[in-house]
């Protein structure tokens, strides 16, 4: 049963999975005054959440929306997806892995919060608790703006999560989960574009996530390892787990009643579809639609 | 005529060859046992993708940072992490071995792999700082070595498309191209590159190098510069080349473009009949107007990559590189982008430097 229809924020931080032509293009569009209009348009047409990466543009747009929009603020749920990898990634590629970690550590003391916690992670060698504790510094500036009651999820990058299933970290995995349930009060889920190998993963070590954030789409982009497969898994996952739907126009690669077709079939199995634009006007069509045909 | 012979593409082209010739459930049973040397992104990138495909099993992990050992074995279980090569094979014989650690490194870390008697060599890009030092290792394999250069964009189903397309002629005869690589990698000071003495071009440009050896078969370099902003080395390259059958390749690389947060290849070919456009994002061809008007045409990456590859991490052309290379371990056959392979494109990497004697300032 689908509960939630999603804003997505690739388009308004510069990312397109369609190409890079696209995201400078976008990118010059999503003004924080016409990202405003697509969340009005968004949220007027059925949307009833936001679901975002901890990208700096996101938390300017946060912060907006809660210091002149509360109104807007309030009316969406929040599912967060942390970390923001892209920083990280660059580090790691300029200066390598130790200088990634130990910027991690630092940029976990400038968010003074979880100085204790990590002085606590660092001295136990408690490497999951310490994870859990740059996680919450990632998530820290936005949680101060975000209503408290509407943050719904807190999902982990697909990145990490790819790393979680490729080498069964599986202790790390439950140990996290624990720790932001804890921490945060937010429920924990996990993002993939694997979704074949993470179901078989989360068979094996006999872990049920509570949210599971995955492209689906009829062309099978970024469905792994097959677009077969990640559909079986998209009902085995569904039985148990709360499935969000993402990419389903396959990046643009796919026309929105394309997608409604192939995303109907999964109803049943799927918690929430997600779709981004920069189009105030588009937003307000795409939600129509996904509203009148998949929410009943 | 352009869309019946991209629908061509379509049918057979989407089903990408390079899976197709691929068994992966027989790969899968053979499942390699791997050790990394290297842990930084592209090391991390590689062991991810290994472990998703479920072919290969990254065993052990060789990296000189203490903080990167004690950290990693904390979290990965499965896998030893080792000081340096000696202690790995001390304790481990890997099948395969995955270079990525730092480009001045390679060449002494290669003459102890085949030392040790490692045959199955996956090496990261740029192979070695000179081509005198390719030709070196060269001289040391033998042929059961299989030793494959991490040139991942000639494994990018656009680039393939592209060359198949050059190939049947669809634009007639290529005259001029301009081909550009560009990211924002560097924009503040850094002496990281002062040590290998090169920069972007070898870095970064050798993918558009290889990129164009392949496709156009470059011949000579007729003019090079390079310019320095923010290293003691070429931050932004640029080069005319001469191509098989008189065409003319403008190229341009460069690590400080702020426009680029991710890098971007870009060819546009120029032939007598119409124009083929490429990145790593889109196929677009335009042909020009003769008796039955002009056409164009442009397919995306969706289009390409439907259900495929079967590990997603990064961009789509690492896992068939990776899926490549094992098969070709398993088949023990020559992969596209070999050692051996890639002395052409060192070939004029060099010539290029060589020929760069024009300094330009920004």
């Amino acid at each position: 049963m689908i509960r939630e229809l999603l804003l997505g924020d690739n388009a308004f931080t510069g990312a397109s999975h369609l190409s890079q032509e696209k995201a400078r293009m976008e990118s010059h569009e999503a003004t924080l005054e016409n990202i405003v209009k697509v969340i009005e348009a968004s949220v007027d047409s059925g949307a009833t959440g936001f679901t975002f990466s901890t990208h700096p543009k996101n938390l300017e747009l946060l912060t907006h929306l809660h210091d002149s929009r509360r109104d807007l603020l309030e009316k969406l749920n929040y599912y967060l997806l942390t970390p923001y990898v892209h920083p990280y990634l660059e580090k790691a590629g300029e200066e390598g892995t130790p200088a990634l970690l130990r910027a991690s550590l630092l940029s976990a003391l400038e968010g003074r919060s979880s100085v204790v916690q990590l002085a606590s992670a660092v001295l136990s060698m408690d490497m999951a608790r310490l994870a859990g504790v740059l996680l919450e510094s990632d998530i820290s500036p936005y949680s101060k703006v975000i209503p408290r009651s509407r943050l719904r999820a807190i999902f982990l990058h697909e990145l990490v999560t790819e790393m979680v299933i490729a080498f069964k970290m599986d202790n790390l995995l439950r140990d996290l989960d624990v720790h932001m349930k804890k921490r945060t009060g937010a429920s924990f889920g996990l993002e993939t574009r694997n979704l074949g190998q993470f179901c078989d993963f989360v068979r094996e070590i006999r872990y049920v996530p509570e949210f599971v954030m995955t492209p689906i789409n009829g062309l099978g982009y970024q469905m792994a390892p097959d677009k077969e497969t990640a559909e079986t898994a998209v009902t085995e996952l569904g039985r148990s787990s709360k499935i969000i739907a993402i990419g389903i126009l396959a990046s643009g690669g796919l026309a929105l009643h394309e997608a409604l077709a192939y995303i109907s079939r999964f109803k049943d199995s799927l918690y929430g579809v997600a779709t981004a634009t920069t189009s105030p006007e588009r937003a307000r069509d795409n939600f129509r639609l996904l509203a009148a045909n998949l929410v009943s | 005529m352009t869309s019946s012979i991209l629908s061509s593409f379509d049918r057979e082209g989407h089903r990408c060859p390079l899976i197709q010739e691929m068994e992966l459930h027989e790969l899968r049973k053979e499942k390699p046992s791997v050790a990394v040397v290297g842990f930084g992104k592209m090391g991390l990138l590689h062991s991810t993708i290994l472990g998703l495909l479920g072919c290969g099993s990254v065993d052990a992990v060789v990296d000189s940072s203490r903080f990167v050992r004690f950290a990693m074995a904390k979290v990965m279980k499965n896998t030893a992490f080792y000081a340096g090569l000696h202690d790995l094979f001390s304790k481990q014989a890997p099948d395969i071995v995955y270079v990525t650690t730092p480009v001045a490194s390679h060449h002494h870390l290669l003459t102890e792999l085949i030392a040790g008697g490692i045959r199955h060599i996956f090496l990261e890009k740029p192979p070695t700082v000179t081509s005198e030092e390719l030709h070196e290792i060269l001289g040391m394999l033998n042929k059961n070595h299989i030793v494959m250069v991490g040139l991942q964009k000639r494994y990018a189903l656009t680039f393939r498309h592209a060359k198949s397309l050059l190939d049947q002629g669809i634009v007639g005869r290529p005259t001029k191209t301009y081909a550009s690589i560009r990211s924002n990698a560097i924009v503040a000071k850094t002496n990281r590159h002062d040590s290998v003495g090169r920069g972007v071009l070898l870095d970064l440009g050798i993918h558009l190098v290889d990129l164009l050896a392949w496709m156009l078969e470059l011949r000579e370099v007729v003019e090079a510069k390079k310019r320095t902003m923010y290293t003691c080395v070429d931050d932004v390259f640029e080069s005319t080349l001469g191509a098989r059958n008189g065409g003319i390749v403008e190229f341009e690389a460069s690590w400080s473009d702020p426009q680029y947060p991710s890098p971007e290849t870009r060819i546009e070919i120029h032939g007598s009949s119409g124009t083929i456009t490429v990145t790593e994002d889109f196929v677009r061809v335009d042909k020009n107007k003769d008796e039955s008007g002009a056409s164009s045409y442009c397919r995306y990456k969706p289009h390409y990559y439907q259900g495929i590859p079967p590990a997603n991490l990064a961009d789509p052309e690492y896992t068939l590189e990776d899926l490549h290379f094992l098969n070709c371990v398993s088949q023990g056959s020559e992969p596209a982008t070999s050692l051996r392979n890639a002395q052409e494109t060192m070939r004029l990497v060099d010539e290029m430097y060589s020929k760069a004697t024009r300094e330009l300032h920004d």
